[in-house]
């Protein structure tokens, strides 16, 4: 990253490991902190509460500044809009880089507001630069995918923000939906771009392994697998982002396609997991699992066929089942580990973080919705008559 | 420097016995490599998708099974889930208890997520409870609680919390307050139990662990409820005292105890109340004036609270 050494990033996410260890009781409370202070880098940083929040109110600053300019210079022209959104995004990134060097901020929350915002102004400009003097068809779009690109690309470069990099991804990728190519050529060429995404950062990563920046590397790798994994996907991307792909009419997908996209997307997570697995690679391993269970959950809509309301149970039992073998296999093996694959928690701060947000999201899940009495209090099949809980309400 | 060469330097240099570079070495080079987190994730997954089928199956071919039936098969699913949850749960302990085994969290999880289906489908049948139909969400509820500080399961606590405030829902409408008002009162009575309940743990010395999730719950509660009572049009000085006094204790438990969360809490709750209240009726120049001039005071007063105490990554 321009705006950091290498060998300070590093040192940072060293730093961040050796903690882990010491909660974990890998290392001696004493020993953390002296390995810790050795690791010490000259930048300033807070917790990820407070970050957040300063990138809440970083957020209000930079859309009320530019709101305040526009009013003040009373700039209604469509060109004077869009150029004030580009110089905004370049002052935004500006700054973020000034606060940057002055201050040695990293990962402060402020200066990602500004720079991360300065992504959006300087897609926003482009956009609409590009719809001033283009009316009517997919130029401003396809701009504007391509400046979010760049710029988060740019943004990348010199910041080392990992989700701008992966909003960069995303951003490549929809460009090819805004060429004009019927949608299964769309399809294709981001699934294509996607593709190549994947092996020059695959490229980029082999010399570092986990190691910075190779540990970027590895997410914006994973990250790319599974994109490419969503633009196939036609029956995910039909029915959970028809708004998005399904500008023009859908029936401009031959047969041949369809049917080549629904081997790739089982094929997509044996390989995907392959890989991880064989370069014990976790981003990898993780977006494996993750289109894995995306490709069961749509097998029946890419087939044509109804769902049955047991379907998730079978899913349930096969997910559970599959966890369960592989630990029973992995901790029969010699020494409790296969090819050092093991179910021991080795880093357990590591997987507590993680338990911790799987049962956030088991708070958010309210399974007993709060429900209103209804006035029938017969029970009929579909519509129900008393309350009840446990997501049933009058329906259950 | 790569991780691996700066453990070697570490041992070297005697920060790291020989036997914690071994074991350090080995997850760094990953000739160990742990994949419990991912046995985790594909367990919750599984069950949560094995509750909602059960539910949607019963939901939708009720008629056709028979209750009998539906009811014979959920209680024999519970009773298998009680069953291994009873013969191999740990003794009981006021501090935290490590799962038996990996699965064991996850079968008492289902259990109790079947339960939640089977009570509320008796409700709904047979109309046990009478006019007091709410009853079974509130029995549901406390049957949580046992079960997670019987267990020390921080899944079934979340479910415990979650159907505690799904009562105080249906509590409110069986009563007749139907406004946001009421909705308000609710919500602030739910978050003070929940942070009561939170407070007396610690000073029981019970389950110390779970302390924090009650006082996230209920500062999320109570801040929503605040927040939107500012600009709500009754008892809006009230609201605004409350939300203040709220944030000053929010900000000065996250500072005293380092959770910076609520220090977080503290900050954007009043502000988005107190900033939709004073923009009310400002002309746009006046908004974003005061978005500008507001955001940046709010941004130094969190730099300085982060400088002086928030500084650990």
């Amino acid at each position: 990253m321009i705006l950091y050494a290498a060998e300070d990033e590093a040192r940072i996410r060293t730093a961040a490991r050796v903690r882990a260890w010491t909660q974990s009781g890998l290392l001696s409370a004493a020993q953390g902190t002296a390995i810790e202070a050795g690791l010490r880098v000259d930048v300033t940083r807070t917790n990820r509460y407070l970050r957040f929040a300063l990138f809440a109110f970083g957020t209000i600053v930079v859309w009320a500044a530019v709101g305040l300019s526009l009013l003040l210079l009373d700039l209604n022209e469509e060109w004077a809009l869009a150029w004030t959104a580009i110089l905004a995004g370049a002052i935004a990134v500006a700054l973020a880089a000034f606060l940057v060097v002055r201050f040695r901020l990293y990962r402060f929350g402020i200066e990602e507001a500004l720079a991360v915002w300065s992504v959006a102004l300087v897609t926003f400009g482009a956009g609409f630069f590009t719809s001033v003097a283009r009316h009517g068809d997919d130029g401003p779009a396809l701009v504007a995918c391509v400046a979010a690109a760049i710029a988060s690309v740019a943004v990348y470069r010199l910041f080392g923000y990992l989700y701008v990099a992966c909003a960069a991804v995303a951003a490549l990728a929809a460009t090819a939906f805004w060429l004009g190519l019927p949608r299964f050529g769309a399809h294709l060429l981001s699934a294509s771009m996607l593709i190549g995404v994947f092996f020059a950062v695959r490229r980029l990563r082999r010399p570092h392994g986990d190691d910075f920046p190779g540990d970027d590397y590895g997410v914006i790798e994973a990250v790319a697998w599974v994109g490419c994994y969503i633009v196939l996907n036609l029956r995910l991307t039909l029915s959970v982002m028809p708004s998005f792909v399904g500008i023009r009419a859908g029936a401009d997908i031959p047969a041949a396609f369809y049917w080549s996209t629904y081997a790739a997307i089982w094929l997509m997570p044996a390989a995907g997991l392959a890989l991880g697995l064989r370069e014990k690679h976790r981003p990898m391993i993780w977006s494996g699992l993750a289109i894995a269970i995306a490709t069961l959950v749509t097998n029946k809509a890419y087939l044509g066929r109804t769902p049955n309301t047991w379907d998730p149970i079978l899913f349930g039992v096969l997910l559970a089942g599959t966890a369960i073998f592989v630990r029973r296999w992995l901790a029969a093996g010699p020494g409790g580990h296969r090819q050092g694959f093991t179910v021991q928690a080795l880093v357990a701060s590591d997987d507590k973080a993680g338990i911790g947000v799987l049962s956030t999201v088991a708070a958010v899940q309210q399974p007993m919705a709060a429900r209103t009495r209804t006035e029938t209090p017969a029970f009929e099949a579909g519509h129900g008559g008393r309350s009840g809980g446990a997501g049933g309400g009058t329906d259950f | 420097m790569t991780v691996a060469e700066r453990l070697g330097r570490w041992r070297d240099e005697g920060a790291i016995t020989p036997g914690q570079y071994d074991a350090l070495g080995a997850i760094v080079r990953k000739d160990r490599f742990s994949v419990a987190l991912e046995i985790h994730a594909l367990l919750y997954l599984g069950v949560v998708a094995i509750a909602g089928g059960v539910l949607w199956t019963v939901q939708t071919h009720f008629a056709n099974l028979g209750d009998t039936l539906i009811i014979l098969t959920l209680t024999l699913i519970v009773g298998l889930c009680a069953w291994y949850c009873l013969t191999r749960a740990r003794p009981y302990s006021p501090g935290e208890v490590e799962s038996p085994t990996v699965l064991f969290d996850y079968v008492l999880y289902l259990g109790c997520l079947i339960v939640a289906s089977e009570l509320a489908f008796i409700e709904t049948r047979f109309a046990l409870f009478g006019d007091a139909w709410d009853v079974h969400v509130l029995v549901s509820a406390a049957l949580f609680f046992v079960a997670a500080y019987r267990f020390d399961n921080r899944f079934v606590l979340s479910l415990a919390l979650s159907t505690l405030a799904a009562w105080f829902g249906i509590k409110l409408t069986q009563f007749g307050f139907g406004s946001a008002g009421s909705m308000r009162v609710s919500a602030l009575v739910y978050g003070g139990l929940v942070a009561g309940m939170g407070a007396l743990l610690r000073r029981l010395d019970i389950k110390r662990h779970f302390v924090d999730t009650h006082l996230h719950v209920a500062a999320t509660a109570a801040f929503v409820a605040m927040t939107s009572g500012v600009s709500s049009g009754e008892g809006e000085l009230w609201y605004t005292a409350g939300l203040l006094i709220l944030a000053g204790v929010s900000v000065a438990y996250g500072v005293r105890h380092r959770q910076f969360a609520f220090v977080a809490y503290g900050a954007l709750y009043p502000y988005a109340g107190l900033s939709l209240k004073l923009i009310d009726g400002m002309s746009p120049t006046g908004v974003m004036a005061y978005g500008l001039l507001s955001g940046s005071a709010m941004v130094l007063a969190i730099v300085s609270i982060a400088r002086r105490f928030g500084r650990d990554a």
